[in-house]
């Protein structure tokens, strides 16, 4: 078990040392083309997520609404966030999770 | 370095870079939005109407079931009754067509007649978007208002544009408040003298800092606005619907769940009218129906927004008995967390929920947004000055920052001499971008002087303009100020008393500036 968490680690450090080649150029990608990229699969994917309301359009219209919230807080997030490791985790992770949904909601 | 200075260090260049990069496009946007906040002003100012009666008093039913005689049948799926211009009546009859040029949408035989006799004024066959286009009293504000909305890009990639304008702006305001560590007392913030960099930080900061809850507020709702049906529609009919738009906005709209063809004779809409009326507590400003002569047909009543509420209302009547169906949601058919935040997108944008009132407030705001953009990029290109680059943006700038409300103000002499000729609607938007391409060539053309001069013949041009623009609408037809008091014009009051106070402002202080220069020009001979 520790091994494993040695591992992990030892894999996020090196991730980070790739990042860390040209931190400015990773920020202006995260917060450039996959904010966007990420607001969109969001909207696209909440709809099959979010419950539907008394007015059977909530899943439809609240994803839409927050849309340019969403997109500013994904440009946001990696100029605040020191780590770069923990920005590429948090948006990989998101964007295999935005991906999902959309697949097994559209399969449903 | 630590980690929080170096975060705040990349935040202050966000911030910078997010409003400098497309600042020129924000500008306008933000210009043109707190001037549209008084379209319907604007409009009615242009207009210069005559007359108290509303069109939808007069026996509208009786007017509809006789123009419908002379339509022919398949042209009778919708009917679309409005006031039209001079205070006519405008009836629309039409049906969803594809013609054998490729255009397509509802086309059919429009009408406009007195609303009291009935009399024939102009008849039209064509699509319902050109028609509605052609009203030359809207020549001006549908200008600014097209401008605003979409920098008169066509189609969907004007409507991206403004979206990321209002994101950008969105995060200006959000990293605005996180680099200040001081909010409540920039609030208080007095410039400090001289034109020092310090100084351009006070007037952004006090500038900002008051008008930043504003400047989220109307950058969310801009961006949705924008975004709303140019990419949002399509994304979620994409991955809900399989991509079928009609689908994805009949679902979010709530659509009319009964279809039954048999032709019907239509109820007494005069008690229609009547009985929305009384519900709504507000005259009836529009009127449509839909599949008009069958027993499916729906009676959809508009009505402005009573003073204590945020919007007007629409109510559906069965068009076949008469009967009322339902008080339509701008989305969705029933009260919804979504339905909610929908309807207070628009009346939150425009500041039209409490008359006047609140939209002299937007507008103030919205004056206080765009002299932020200007003193930030006042104070990017001051702290760049050395640059040469940079040097040559602080020209630009002038040009752009004085350029374009002359170029507005501009724009409207020429409506104002083309409303003569009825071609305004033709004319507006080529004699913008000819002033624009003047005041540029003049930008260029004086680049040897400095830029104190050149702002201050910008300053006194503007505030002429603005001053003599009533008077010569005067003298092209419009409505004297004596007529506007007795036909109840107070739009055409308000926006002259604007133009003649604003130009008041400019002129004095152009006056003034040059009043100084002088001075300190006597005292360094003497």
């Amino acid at each position: 078990m520790l091994d494993l968490v040695r591992q992990a680690e030892i894999k996020s450090r090196s991730f980070e040392t790739w990042l860390q080649k040209r931190p400015k150029l990773w920020r202006w990608i995260f917060a450039g083309p996959v904010a966007l990229i990420l607001s969109i699969l969001a909207m696209a994917s909440l709809p099959f997520v979010l419950p539907a309301g008394r007015g059977g359009i909530n899943h439809l219209v609240l994803p839409v609404v927050f849309f340019p919230v969403l997109w500013a807080g994904f440009v946001i997030f990696p100029v605040v966030s020191h780590r770069l490791n923990r920005i590429g985790g948090v948006y990989g992770g998101l964007t295999v999770l935005f991906i999902l949904m959309i697949v097994i909601g559209g399969f449903t | 370095m630590n980690a929080s200075a170096a975060s705040t260090k990349r935040l202050v260049a966000l911030h910078g870079w997010s409003a400098t990069v497309l600042a020129v496009l924000l500008y306008v946007v933000m210009l043109t939005g707190t001037i549209v906040v008084f379209d319907n002003e604007i409009t009615r100012w242009s207009e210069g109407r005559t007359g108290l009666v509303n069109a939808l008093d007069g026996p509208v039913d009786v007017h509809i079931r006789r123009l419908a005689e002379q339509v022919p049948d398949d042209l009778e799926d919708d009917v679309i009754v409005r006031e039209g211009r001079g205070g006519n009546l405008s009836v629309f009859f039409g049906a969803n067509r594809v013609l054998e040029s490729g255009e397509s949408g509802l086309f059919g035989h429009s009408f406009l007649i007195d609303p009291r006799s009935g009399t024939l004024h102009q008849a039209k066959v064509g699509f319902f978007a050109d028609i509605i286009a052609d009203r030359p009293e809207y020549a001006l504000s549908n200008f600014l208002v097209d401008l605003h909305v979409r920098l008169h890009v066509p189609g969907r990639l004007g409507l991206y544009m403004t979206g990321i304008l209002g994101v950008i702006m969105l995060i200006a305001a959000v990293t605005g408040v996180l680099i200040h560590k001081h909010i409540v007392r920039d609030l208080f913030t007095t410039e400090r003298p001289g034109k020092r960099i310090v100084s351009f930080r006070d007037r952004h900061t006090l500038a900002g800092v008051w008008s930043l809850p504003f400047a989220i507020l109307l950058s969310f709702t801009g961006a949705f606005l924008s975004f709303a049906v140019s990419l949002g529609l399509p994304v979620v009919a994409l991955v809900a619907f399989g991509g079928d738009q009609d689908k994805a906005l009949e679902t979010v709209m709530g659509s009319h769940a009964i279809v039954d063809p048999t032709p019907a004779r239509m109820a007494d809409l005069q008690q229609i009218i009547s009985d929305a009326q009384g519900r709504a507590n507000m005259p009836i400003g529009g009127l449509t129906i839909h599949h008009y002569g069958r027993a499916d047909a729906i009676v959809e009543t508009a009505h402005s927004a009573v003073s204590s509420a945020l919007r007007g209302k629409t109510f559906e009547y069965s068009a076949s008995t008469g009967e009322f169906l339902r008080e339509v949601r701008l989305v969705g058919t029933d009260h919804s967390a979504g339905s909610t935040l929908a309807e207070l997108m628009t009346p939150l944008h425009f500041g039209n929920f409490a008359g006047l009132t609140s939209r002299l407030v937007w507008a103030a705001l919205g004056a206080a947004m765009t002299y932020t953009i200007i003193s930030g990029m006042q104070l990017w290109l001051r702290r760049r000055q050395d640059d040469p680059i940079w040097r040559a943006g602080d020209r630009v700038l002038t040009t752009v920052a004085w350029g374009l409300p002359l170029a507005i103000v501009g724009t409207a002499y020429v409506f104002l001499l083309t409303y003569l000729a009825d071609d305004p609607i033709y004319w507006t938007p080529r004699a913008f971008v000819v002033i624009c391409v003047l005041i540029i060539l003049i930008g260029f053309l004086t680049r040897k002087l400095s830029n104190q001069i050149i702002s201050r013949y910008y300053c006194g041009s503007l505030g002429i303009g603005l001053l003599v623009l009533p008077f010569f609408r005067l003298q092209t037809g419009g409505l004297s100020w004596g007529e506007a008091v007795l036909w109840r014009g107070h739009d055409v009051l308000l926006i002259d008393t604007f133009c003649i106070l604003m130009g008041i402002v400019f002129a004095v202080s152009a006056q003034r500036s040059y009043a100084t220069r002088l001075q300190s020009h006597q005292k360094s001979q003497a």
